[in-house]
């Protein structure tokens, strides 16, 4: 089963939309969120940073509530982890030439329209969701599991400035790119290509 | 330092982000604009602008853009032009003293509009102190043609060539030389770009140290080392400055005095977003048409108000939009129009320079990823600052208008006087002496055809009063028509949308008994959402048939008619009492079919919020207040939750589903009275604690 969470940001589709009942055939009746307004939407992605996530965001929503520019860039401003789609019934030329650079400069994922095919849409999910598999605090969130729960909570290891750290936890700062989360994630890096330089076998050994 | 043999890569998939930058970078002219802002961030204080050949159809055409700034080294050209990096980053605002230059090039962006300009790129760069200019040649198109090879090659391998050239030591600055120019410039583009590139540094304040910039061209003599050079704003009809007092913490601000008919200043406490300096120049129809002829152009130069920080300009930052509807207009000084579009004041009528500093301006912030401010409450008090400085001049125009059309009208009502007059006095001279008859007889004649002139004239002048009205109510409908067609095609798309899912949904899934119950509901929710769309789309083709035809009709008389006879029958099945209250009548010039919308769809909508009650009733009440004739529409039905106020009136918002509402009806009655150019808001329910009131407000005007 997937581990990645779907949220669909939209005020204007149903709980049974067919777009929501493909995705969770996919990815699990527990994965897929909707949430139909734009601020309850932004504050799930928050405080779920350290889940992996794909959002699908419409743009339009109603006065008073964030535009979809502004969950994205609400979101941006947190982690650049996090894949976003656009998902608008306005045509692309018809979209403010400011939001859409903004949304460009922003790393925006794909731009779908409310017309495009649902298989078209959830292949897009997919290949964020694949790309967000490979990345590094993936597999090592896969690593992870397969330890004991014990394990995954008692001190793994001891930061330079003599702070230690669970398992869990370092997952937890690489996906929130803390200062610590960023120096391990290099550090794995480096180690890996340092054993792929020593030769393959060992790795698999 | 470079040696010779030596290579360049890129260190992104350059394919994509060229097509980004032609998304973004539409106009040649906003290239070379986007270019010579990078010269200016490199504190260059002479840039020239060297086009050549470029109005012929030449092989080598070519486009050198040089500045005398800090230039690149290696290392910077290698981590910084070969890398994407969005301005978004950038954390520096201001380059160092004396210079002290608010960045303003793009820098993700304007590296592509190189691209933009022309197929193959030498720059050639070196900073002070460097012993040698440093070369890297960059072929655009070598990146199109191996992208359609067959062999798979990742653009970063893509080498450009590096070489050294002898330079002398103090020497800096940066080259762009552009050659195989993609397309030909006219004169008129020359133009286009010289005016573009007087906006840069404010018309009032040149710079310290100076950035000048010089525009050459091989093929116009004019162009010859041209320096770029704001023109001195002339033929305006009307202007007016304010200044400010720090001293005294005083800020001058415009004012409209009535009395005298002239604009004169008034001193405030200095606002939020600290003192400011504005000059305003106004055209009126009279001075545009002066304008246009001495610059045959266009009126385009005539382009609203820009904000110079430290004089230079920062927003709009003069990004160069032909037409002139794309442009963009972050004081949304247009935006207000929709209201009172023939009295307030467009971009279109006024050149205004707003000038801040850094040092008193404080919390009027530069935004680090847009061409904009930061959107705080200063920022906001700004905008509304600069609107209301304008608005003055809109009560010149009102005033003057009016002067206008009171001066003509009694001048000709003065002369009819004077013409019966003399017609009296020929008669009574006549009747005195009955022998100059046959002589005055002609005078006589032609007295009375003066006079039929003079009535004529009165009559004419009457007309084109209404005529205008009309225009102006024509105008009004197209506008808000313009606004629904966005609106509905929106609404549309996302029907289509849902729809389109879920008959995909029936084509991969039918007949899986999985989804039985889900079939069952979307076969009901496809029919469901193709009768909205029916309704939508009769929407828009009532536009079409509806003759945009302005006729005079008594409100008082339609209210009574639809409400005591056409909905009758309605009324008396659904159990409705009805009472209607209209004190004052009102004769309207206005589209009656948008006015029998309006109470169509405002009685469906109470039909709908009747249902569960038994005592039902519909109120309706109007009367004239000020220059408004106020319209109150009321039932005791199951009224409206707080904070849906505002909502209700969206298109598809809709509380009664179960009763077939899709949320058209107020969306109608919003924008029809819109289009009759009045407001319709919810009151307090006049059955309160059950029901709903809507107070409609129609403005109209006494003396027209």
């Amino acid at each position: 089963m997937k581990t990645t969470k779907i949220v669909v940001i939209h005020d204007d589709i149903l709980e049974k939309d067919p777009l929501l009942v493909v995705l969770r055939e996919e990815y699990g009746a527990d994965n897929v969120i909707l949430k139909k307004k734009s601020k309850e939407g932004l504050n799930y992605v928050l405080d779920n940073l350290s889940q992996k996530m794909v959002v699908i965001l419409d743009l339009n929503f109603k006065a008073g509530e964030p535009s979809g520019v502004q969950v994205f860039e609400g979101i941006r401003k947190q982690t650049s982890l996090v894949y976003v789609i656009i998902w608008t019934a306005s045509a692309l030329e018809d979209i403010n030439r400011e939001d859409l650079k903004s949304m460009i400069n922003n790393d925006a994922l794909a731009f779908m329209s409310s017309t495009d095919d649902i298989e078209k849409i959830v292949s897009k999910v997919n290949s964020a969701s694949h790309q967000l598999d490979i990345r590094i605090d993936s597999a090592l969130e896969q690593w992870i599991s397969l330890h004991p729960e014990s394990e995954k909570q008692s001190p793994y290891i001891l930061s330079r400035d003599g702070k230690s750290y669970s398992l869990n936890e370092i997952l937890q700062e690489i996906r929130l790119k803390t200062p610590f989360g960023m120096e391990t994630e290099k550090d794995i890096l480096l180690l890996a290509i340092d054993m792929l330089s020593r030769g393959k076998k060992k790795i698999d050994g | 330092m470079a040696k010779a043999n030596q290579f360049l890569k890129w260190r992104f998939d350059v394919n994509t982000f060229r097509l980004l930058g032609r998304e973004l970078i539409t106009d040649r002219i906003t290239a070379v604009f986007e270019l010579v802002k990078n010269c200016y961030d490199a504190n260059a204080t002479q840039v020239n602008v060297d086009l050549y050949n470029v109005t012929i159809n030449a092989d080598d055409r070519k486009i050198t853009i040089s500045d005398n700034g800090v230039g690149m080294s290696y290392d910077d050209i290698e981590n910084k032009w070969m890398v994407v990096g969005t301005n978004s980053k950038r954390t520096i605002l201001y380059s160092e003293k004396p210079f002290n230059r608010r960045f303003v090039g793009e820098k993700g962006i304007g590296r592509f509009a190189v691209d933009k300009l022309g197929g193959n790129l030498i720059i050639k760069t070196k900073k002070k102190g460097d012993k040698e200019w440093l070369n890297v040649n960059i072929n655009w198109d070598e990146y199109e043609s191996k992208s359609k090879g067959s062999q798979l090659t990742l653009f970063t391998d893509i080498e450009n060539p590096v070489f050294a050239s002898p330079g002398k030591v103090d020497e800096q600055g940066t080259i762009l030389e552009i050659s195989f120019v993609n397309e030909v410039w006219t004169k008129n583009d020359i133009d286009r770009l010289y005016k573009e590139l007087t906006k840069v540094v404010s018309p009032f304040h040149p710079l310290n140290p100076p950035f000048n910039i010089y525009v050459n061209s091989n093929e116009h003599k004019e162009y010859t080392n041209k320096l770029v050079k704001a023109d001195a704003i002339k033929y305006s009809s009307h202007q007016a400055a304010i200044d400010f007092d720090k001293e005294s913490g005083k800020q001058e601000v415009l004012r409209f005095d009535t009395k005298a008919g002239k604009i004169i200043t008034d001193k405030v406490d200095i606002k939020s977003f600290g003192p400011v300096r504005v000059k305003l120049y106004f055209f009126d129809e009279e001075a545009k048409r002066r304008f246009r002829k001495s610059y045959k152009d266009s009126d385009k130069r005539i382009d609203g108000v820009k904000v110079y920080r430290d004089n230079v300009v920062t927003t709009p930052f003069a990004e160069f939009e032909d037409d002139r509807d794309k442009q963009r207009d972050v004081l949304g000084i247009d935006k207000r129009l929709w209201r009172d579009i023939f009295n307030k004041i467009s971009t279109r009528e006024v050149i205004g320079v707003v000038d801040i500093t850094k040092e008193d301006n404080p919390l009027i912030i530069d935004a680090t990823n847009r061409q904009d401010f930061v959107d705080n409450a200063e920022y906001r008090d700004l905008k509304e600052f600069i609107i209301e400085q304008l608005d003055v001049f809109s009560q010149v125009k009102i005033y003057e208008r009016l002067l206008k059309r009171v001066t003509t009208t009694s001048a000709l009502q003065k002369a009819g006087r004077d013409v019966k007059f003399f017609k009296e006095a020929i008669e009574s001279i006549e009747n005195q002496n009955p022998t100059l008859k046959p002589v005055l007889e002609s005078i006589k004649t032609q007295a009375i055809e003066v006079s039929q002139a003079i009535s004529k004239g009165i009559s004419e002048q009457k007309k084109e009063r209404q005529e205008f009205i009309r225009k102006e109510n024509i105008y009004f409908s197209l506008m808000s028509l313009q606004d629904y067609a966005i609106r509905i095609s929106h609404a549309v798309r996302t029907s289509l949308g849902k729809i389109k899912r879920m008959a995909e949904f029936f084509k991969n899934n039918f007949p899986n008994a999985k989804y039985e119950e889900l079939f069952k509901d979307y076969a009901l929710m496809i029919y469901d959402e193709m009768n909205t769309l029916n309704k939508v789309i009769d929407f828009m083709l009532s536009y079409a048939a509806s003759n945009v035809d302005f006729e005079d009709f008594s409100v008082k008389k339609l209210i009574e008619e639809l409400l005591y006879s056409g909905y009758k029958q309605t009324f008396q099945d659904e159990g409705i009492k009805v009472t209607v209250e209209i004190k004052d009548d009102f004769i309207i010039n206005a589209n009656k079919k948008f006015f029998q919308d309006i109470i169509q769809n405002l009685v469906a909508n109470s039909i709908k919020a009747l249902s569960n009650e038994k005592n039902k009733i519909i109120k309706c009440t109007g009367y004239i207040e000020d220059d408004y004739f106020i319209f109150i529409f009321s039932d005791n039905g199951n009224g409206i939750n707080e904070g849906d106020e505002e909502k209700i009136f969206g298109l598809y918002y809709t509380t009664t589903a179960e009763h077939g509402g899709a949320g058209l009806g107020l969306f109608i009655v919003k924008t029809r009275i819109e289009a009759l150019k009045g407001t319709v808001e919810v009151k307090e329910s006049e059955f309160k604690p059950k029901g709903a009131s809507f107070k409609i407000t129609l403005p109209f005007k006494k003396n027209e």
